[in-house]
């Protein structure tokens, strides 16, 4: 019980000393909506690195990939595999989608849909949808926070009300501090994640069995079962690992958050760049592996979200609180600043989609971004609620994020590679997509196999494809002209 | 300019190549590794296997970089 104090000292130092760092590194953002909402579009490759790192590896990474290694087999790799699939996909149409924003001024990701399919009310309906598939998103960093609240505070804290304090702190930060903000703090999150998980994957493999090879070699020999994969068509077996490396893999940038980051880079060539070397960033997930395994080892026989946080428990009863609370606080750090650059991607989108382009409010200035900061605050309000009254384990509530948020991707990827995709075809493939997602969820029907999300992505595509070939040849002059602006366009609308 | 059409055509295809190697070898190859027969540095063979081409991801990327027509 003693530790408590320590642990939970540290992760609130760690909190505050983040905020202030940023706050000051950032000095002033003034009222300018491109400042505010894309920092300007001036970020070179570190920012970008580290904004885009602090989206992708969050609780998740500390937590449920450290329970997939605790409790599953090797279908788990999927988790440190999947960010191939999508870098290489990531390198071939984030360049092209900076530069089709760039040279028209884009502000957010449903402005895509607008500007390409050149209807604003199918870009407000994207605003709202991914109002609710972000929003699930959050209810994931929310739960993942509470249960690194649980272990810092040892029991012994009413976390319900901790998770609150911590949310508003971080809500009032980038309500402040808009996405130049999110940038550097995530440079401090970064460093202190990396050292969180290279410290628990070696740390709790060298206490309990020498070295992370003997720890392995343990784990292999106690549960054999868990390093294959099952037969093509058993549930979580090959053709499970296939489809889900395809859906994530696809899904990886497709988010708000994620075109955000990518409009804020200053050039093409940096999207480009980045884009090359952020696979090494997967490496962080290795230790991650190493932690998990040992705490089936040391820490056998516990089911479900419990198996997250076991490696915790292992820190916990094991070693000092100190160490438990600087683990923490880099968990924590990784829940609130994704969740704070998912609060002013869709607030943004809420301001400049729906108020702006269909209601006439606040169309730019300070306006806009005083209704971007109101509505940062809507969205916090509104993802608090509903995380208080829905909480389900990690990874399945993941796994529905992640169908649901997948079911843009044909939006976008059509959208910059194939001139023919239009408003119609785009939008019945988006219905199918995101009814197909929601109903394999909600009723699951065996599908050989196959990850749900990617069936429901496969019709989404299907869909727009057939559509676009049914609606025959004199589609194609519909819709803006040119998808991929020449490389000398520089004309801005 | 038969030699340039030929030298373009054939970056194009080790471009192609170069960015279908790491899906293959992420979403195909680790479906036929997953056992336990064998270690690789301490790892089971999936996993090496992946964190290898977590290694080699970004050298085919700045491989297609290099090869891009400009």
């Amino acid at each position: 019980m003693s530790g408590a104090p320590v642990a939970l000292g540290i992760v609130l130092a760690v909190v505050l000393g983040t905020i202030v760092f940023a706050l000051v590194a950032v000095r002033k953002i003034g009222d300018d909506p491109q400042q505010f909402i894309l920092g300007g579009r001036s970020f070179g490759p570190l920012l970008l690195w580290v904004l885009m790192g602090g989206e992708i590896y969050t609780t998740f990474t500390f937590l449920g990939i450290a329970g997939w290694a605790y409790g599953r087999g090797a279908e788990a790799y999927y988790l440190l595999a999947y960010g191939g699939v999508a870098y290489v996909l990531g390198y071939l149409y984030l360049p092209r989608l900076w530069r089709y924003a760039s040279d028209r001024q884009l502000l957010t990701l449903a402005d895509f849909f607008t500007a390409r399919y050149g209807s604003k009310t199918f870009g407000a309906a994207v605003a709202l949808l991914m109002l609710f598939t972000e929003s699930l998103a959050l209810l994931v960093y929310l739960t993942g926070i509470q249960i690194l609240l649980t272990m810092a505070g040892f029991g012994a804290i009413d976390t319900t009300r901790a998770v609150l304090l911590a949310f508003g702190a971080i809500t009032l930060f980038v309500f402040t501090a808009g996405l130049r903000g999110m940038a550097w703090a995530s440079i401090v999150k970064d460093a202190l994640m990396i050292a969180a998980v290279a410290t628990v994957g070696v740390v709790l493999p060298v206490a309990f069995f020498g070295s992370p090879s003997n720890m392995m070699a343990h784990v292999i020999a106690m549960r054999p079962h868990d390093f294959t994969i099952g037969a093509w068509t058993a549930s979580n077996g090959k053709l499970w690992y296939a489809s889900t490396m395809a859906l994530t893999g696809i899904g990886f940038f497709v988010g708000p958050a994620a075109a955000a980051a990518t409009y804020a880079a200053r050039s093409e060539e940096t999207v480009r760049r980045n884009a090359i070397f952020l696979p090494l960033y997967s490496l962080m997930i290795v230790p991650v592996f190493f932690a998990g395994y040992t705490a089936s080892a040391v820490l056998p026989g516990l089911h479900g979200a419990e198996g997250d946080s076991a490696y915790l428990h292992v820190l916990q009863s094991h070693f000092s609180a100190a160490l438990l609370g600087a683990i923490c606080a880099a968990g924590v750090l990784s829940g609130l600043i994704p969740s704070a650059t998912r609060l002013l991607a869709v607030g943004s989108q809420l301001t400049k989609n729906v108020l702006g382009d269909v209601f006439g409010v606040a169309r730019a200035g300070a306006a806009q971004t005083a209704a971007t900061r109101a509505c940062i605050v809507l969205v916090a309000l509104l993802a608090l609620f509903l995380w208080l009254f829905l909480k389900a384990s990690l990874v399945d509530l993941l796994l529905f994020v992640y169908s649901g948020a997948t079911q843009f991707a044909p939006g976008i990827l059509l959208g910059l590679f194939w001139k023919r995709a239009s408003l119609v075809p785009v939008t019945a493939g988006l219905l199918v997509g995101e009814a197909c997602a929601l109903g394999f969820t909600l009723h699951p029907v065996p599908m050989a196999g196959l990850n749900p999300g990617f069936v429901a992505l496969a019709l989404n595509t299907l869909t727009v494809v057939l559509l676009v070939f049914a609606s025959g040849a004199n589609e194609a002059v519909e819709g803006p002209a040119e998808i991929a602006p020449s490389p000398t366009a520089k004309n801005t609308i | 300019m038969p030699k340039g059409a030929k030298g373009a055509a054939a970056s194009g295809a080790a471009r192609a190549a170069l960015l279908a190697a790491p899906v293959l070898a992420l979403v195909v190859v680790p479906i036929f590794i997953a056992t336990t027969d064998y270690r690789i540095a301490g790892m089971p063979p999936i996993m090496w296997w992946i964190v290898l081409w977590i290694l080699l991801t970004p050298l085919c990327l700045l491989g297609v970089e290099r090869l891009r027509p400009r």
